[in-house]
């Protein structure tokens, strides 16, 4: 009988090997800086060339259905952000670019649009979410994963931006005190 | 013949864990196929979110239908 217990414990440890675990985002920095997205009309774009400004990279999909809520948002943001250092980048990971054009255009969204597809950025990152909105501050390093676009995380988030602007600013200010 | 017995039953728990095991997870950028309606159980998936929209536009309500994602693992 008790063979049998060992043999039926033996049999269920075996079968439930566990699906493959989330890894903790690692080295995401150099990789979201180097990579080239294609851009809307005026070329590809790298993250890395946006340095200096605070960026939110916001990856999304057009069959996503919190994304597309999201988006609505970052596209506000967008507007307020206009003429600071800051940018918002929405990446679409749409197999097909004219999806994410469809959805742009019908929802009357300004963002510019970057796509890169599911097997770009969005893999080579092992996105642990859709939505996924990354900040990364005026120096490229990453700040902030936010992995839901709930109203909490986008606001805390926003808040984060806001405080890094304001840090850019009081540096400026000072490095010009200084020199002046 | 009870020998026989247990080997069956664990050459069976084995298999059944060697298939149960071989579950794959999908991340969530590669989720656009099972985000699409037409992976739905239900047969009739724009009919019932046609229904929802006319449900919801006459009683002020909204929700309350199941998970709210498109299958991208989010929320």
């Amino acid at each position: 009988m008790h063979r049998l217990a060992w043999m039926v414990l033996g049999s269920l440890v075996l079968g439930s090997t566990p699906c493959v675990a989330e890894e903790a985002p690692g080295g995401w920095e150099a990789t979201l800086a180097n990579h080239e997205l294609s851009g809307p009309d005026n070329g590809p774009l790298r993250i890395g060339d946006l340095q200096g400004d605070v960026v939110v990279v916001n990856f999304w999909a057009s069959w996503c259905k919190p994304c597309r809520k999201e988006l609505r948002v970052l596209n506000d943001w967008a507007d307020d952000l206009a003429g600071q250092a800051a940018s918002v980048v929405a990446v679409s990971i749409d197999q097909d670019r004219k999806h994410a054009e469809r959805f742009l255009a019908d929802a009357g969204l300004t963002l510019p649009l970057y796509h890169d597809g599911p097997n770009g950025l969005a893999r080579a990152l092992d996105l642990p979410s859709l939505p996924c909105t990354v900040l990364l501050d005026s120096q490229g390093r990453v700040i902030r994963v936010a992995r839901d676009g709930s109203t909490e995380v986008l606001q805390e988030l926003r808040n984060t931006v806001r405080s890094l602007l304001d840090e850019g600013q009081t540096a400026r200010r000072a490095t010009e005190g200084a020199a002046g | 013949m009870k020998r026989a017995a247990l080997l069956l039953l664990t050459v069976g728990l084995l298999a059944a864990g060697s298939i149960l095991s071989g579950c794959a997870t999908v991340r969530p950028y590669e989720k656009e196929r099972l985000a699409d309606p037409i992976m739905s159980f239900r047969e009739e998936t724009r009919e019932a979110t046609r229904e929802l929209h006319w449900i919801e536009a006459r009683e002020g309500s909204n929700g309350g239908t199941g998970v709210s994602g498109g299958g991208c693992a989010c929320n």
